[in-house]
């Protein structure tokens, strides 16, 4: 207690300021817009799906831009084919139910390396837990929005959502629908804006990526996946 | 880690006859500076989001406690634990307590600054604890045993060949020459590492007040495991990280990522807002925020060096330095180089032995023209200058170069005088010219001379002017 004492005293700002700390905002405002930026975005659909495109590839991403469930599913099966993965780790979220991507995970044989784990606060059993997730050559999630001015993706944690899928195993493969693309992260902030407003706190953990794990380390040397993915794939479901 | 910063000189005597760290500059910064540039070309208004950054870090720092209050309440509602370090000490002591509380062995680190400022990992290390740094660049330095050489890229300074008997050396591998080969050999050490340490330890990029949240910016993913993987994250920062809500949040991260490497976003960049969740099945259980002064309430407290403190460590003015680019950053002889570490270094640890880093510049402004935040390195260069002419406290005033620089000035001033010495000194050079350039002039000019290749006075322009027109006329 004594350090925080001495150096608040020590920081302590002798003028007393009338103004707030921080700008006050107004809900409705924040729905507004939003709504402003559904619009928007809807608006221009396809120039952010192909934006978002150009960008993600740039960064080595290989993006896939599907129709339907079915061409997802095809999009799916030649990266595990590619991959020659035969373990996996993903998220549960309604798109990944809607797509089926769990029969057509067990239809090639892939074993889901989480499936018995739950959590548990035990030290032995978290090792158990990042050692058999880490053995997963296949990471699938269904992320919550794309910047396209960036190529990022942005990822939310929660009880379904774990944060290893999109970090410990070499190949990610992210799956969104083509209404979650923003135009920058100008949009991104209205939404977390409208989320601390509607849940109080933001998510325990948001995860903007652009690319794969990469390093240049040794001599400027570019290499992929140093300790994440070394390969990043994007299926883009376009909305109806 | 030792303070050598007093040998600045014969540091970068060494760096300067150094062929593979020569090589070194010259490709990282023809690659990084182009990148920088065209990341910012691409940018609708950086100019105006430079401005903006400035004037969030300026009016931040006049309210800091009441930010760093409403910032420590947040994180503890959120079931995280604040604890503040007036000194490296203190903080040392702060993050081996939270080990031996619950027992840890091992502990993982991201790549951070300010850990290497409070010398973290010795502190570690004396305890029994094992420290694996798991930044690619701070893991190689870290098995040579050297300081980081750069804010951002700490083992630019090492050649692959030099990596890779390292490597062989400390890892027991075979010799190889392929980085892709070797940053493999580094994943796969450093995996095991992340999955069985029980700590995780981070600097901070930004600590947003309105929210409790810390963020992060990296391109390995190292720092994401650091802090999924360990029971327990602890993650430093220094008082002024703190940033009042998510909308200046978005006018760092468009800045942060283009002055650092010259790309849109890093490849990650974590929003971690407190210890994890009920029923999430990873992130870290305990969350630890350290909040350390360790000289910077002084800094804050004096107007002319504040801006100091603005600093958000992208690396951008030692990258366009043209002293750093020639002498590396271990002449520096501590933590920080560059242009920011020559006037941070003296702010932070003993002025007196820093003396000569805000004199080891060219005041040409480069610094000042990338900082994302508009920094205005040279003018506090100068008010270091002065200080440590003037102040005994900040430096070694000179009576020799006191009486040589008010001599001059009085020269200065008065015509005949200035064109009576100037007509002496004309003639009284003679001697010491060779190849054109002055050399070793007698005590105490010698003392400028050793240091500058000075050209030997002219005819006077009302000379050169006469003899001009006079030629004009004539013909």
């Amino acid at each position: 207690m004594e350090d925080r004492e001495q150096i608040l005293s020590l920081i302590r700002t002798k003028k007393v300021k009338n103004t707030p700390l921080f700008k006050e905002r107004k809900k409705q405002e924040l729905l507004l817009q939003w709504q402003n930026i559904i619009d928007r975005n809807t608006h221009h659909i396809d120039k952010l799906i192909q934006t978002f495109k150009v960008e993600c590839e740039l960064l080595t991403g290989k993006v896939y831009v599907v129709q339907n469930r079915y061409e997802a599913c095809q999009s799916l099966s030649s990266i595990i084919e590619e991959t020659e993965a035969k373990r996996f780790i993903k998220w549960n979220s309604p798109l990944l139910e809607k797509l089926n991507v769990d029969d057509l995970l067990e239809s090639f044989g892939l074993k889901n390396m989480l499936l018995a784990e739950k959590s548990s606060t035990s030290k032995q059993h978290r090792r158990d837990y990042t050692g058999a997730a880490s053995k997963a050559e296949l990471g699938i999630s269904g992320i919550d929005y794309g910047l396209a001015d960036t190529g990022a993706l942005v990822l939310k944690t929660s009880p379904d959502r774990n944060r290893a899928v999109s970090l410990l195993p070499p190949v990610h493969v992210a799956i969104m629908e083509s209404r979650c693309i923003l135009s920058s992260s100008d949009d991104l902030i209205t939404h977390l804006l409208l989320d601390l407003e509607e849940k109080g706190d933001l998510d325990s953990c948001l995860t903007l990526i652009t690319g794969p794990s990469v390093t240049a380390d040794i001599e400027l040397n570019l290499v992929l996946g140093v300790h994440g993915p070394k390969e990043l794939h994007v299926i883009i479901l376009e909305s109806n | 880690m030792e303070i050598r910063c007093n040998q600045f000189q014969e540091l970068s005597k060494k760096a300067l006859n150094d062929q593979n760290l020569q090589k070194a500059l010259k490709n990282f910064s023809t690659l990084i500076q182009e990148k920088r540039n065209l990341a910012f070309s691409l940018l609708d208004d950086s100019e105006g989001l430079r401005d903006q950054a400035h004037n969030i870090k300026k009016e931040t720092l006049e309210r800091i406690d009441e930010y760093l209050e409403h910032l420590e309440k947040n994180v503890i509602r959120l079931g995280g634990k604040v604890h503040w370090a007036r000194d490296a000490k203190k903080a040392r002591e702060i993050v081996k307590t939270i080990a031996s509380d619950k027992g840890v062995k091992t502990v993982v680190k991201g790549k951070s600054m300010v850990t290497e400022e409070i010398a973290l990992n010795q502190g570690l290390i004396a305890r029994g604890i094992e420290v694996s740094e798991t930044d690619l660049g701070e893991f190689i330095i870290q098995l040579a045993e050297e300081p980081p050489s750069h804010l951002v890229g700490p083992a630019i300074h090492k050649t692959k060949e030099q990596i890779a008997e390292l490597f062989s050396e400390k890892l027991g591998v075979r010799l190889m020459e392929d980085p892709q080969e070797m940053t493999m050999i580094a994943r796969n050490a450093l995996r095991d590492k992340f999955i069985q340490s029980d700590m995780g330890i981070t600097g901070v990029n930004f600590a947003v007040a309105e929210t409790g949240s810390i963020v992060l910016l990296e391109n390995e993913g190292n720092i994401r495991l650091s802090t999924t993987l360990p029971k327990i994250h602890v993650a430093i920062m220094g008082i002024e990280k703190v940033i009042p809500n998510l909308e200046d949040l978005n006018i760092f991260l468009k800045l942060l990522a283009r002055s650092t490497t010259g790309q849109k976003l890093s490849s990650y960049t974590s929003i971690i807002t407190g210890p994890k969740r009920d029923g999430e099945s990873d992130g870290a259980e305990e969350f630890h925020l350290i909040i350390l002064d360790n000289g910077r309430s002084k800094i804050l407290a004096d107007e002319e060096l504040r801006e100091t403190l603005y600093c958000i460590r992208c690396g951008a003015c030692l990258d366009f330095c043209p002293v750093y680019l020639k002498v590396g950053g271990h002449s520096y002889g501590w933590v920080y180089s560059g242009p920011i570490g020559s006037i941070l270094t003296p702010q932070l640890i003993n002025r007196k032995q820093a003396y000569q880093l805000p004199f080891a510049s060219s005041l040409c402004g480069a610094c000042a023209e990338v900082c994302p935040v508009k920094i205005n390195i040279p003018k506090i260069l100068l008010t270091l200058r002065r200080r440590m002419i003037e102040d005994p406290q900040w430096g070694k005033p000179s009576i020799t170069e006191k009486t040589v620089f008010s001599l001059y000035a009085y020269i200065m001033r008065n015509k005949w005088l200035y064109e009576m010495v100037t007509k002496i000194a004309r003639f009284a050079q003679i001697p010491f010219i060779k190849k054109g350039i002055l050399k070793n002039l007698p005590p105490p000019l010698n003392k400028w001379t050793h240091h500058h290749d000075v050209a030997p006075l002219e005819k006077s322009f009302r000379q050169q002017w006469k003899r001009f027109s006079d030629k004009y006329e004539e013909s």
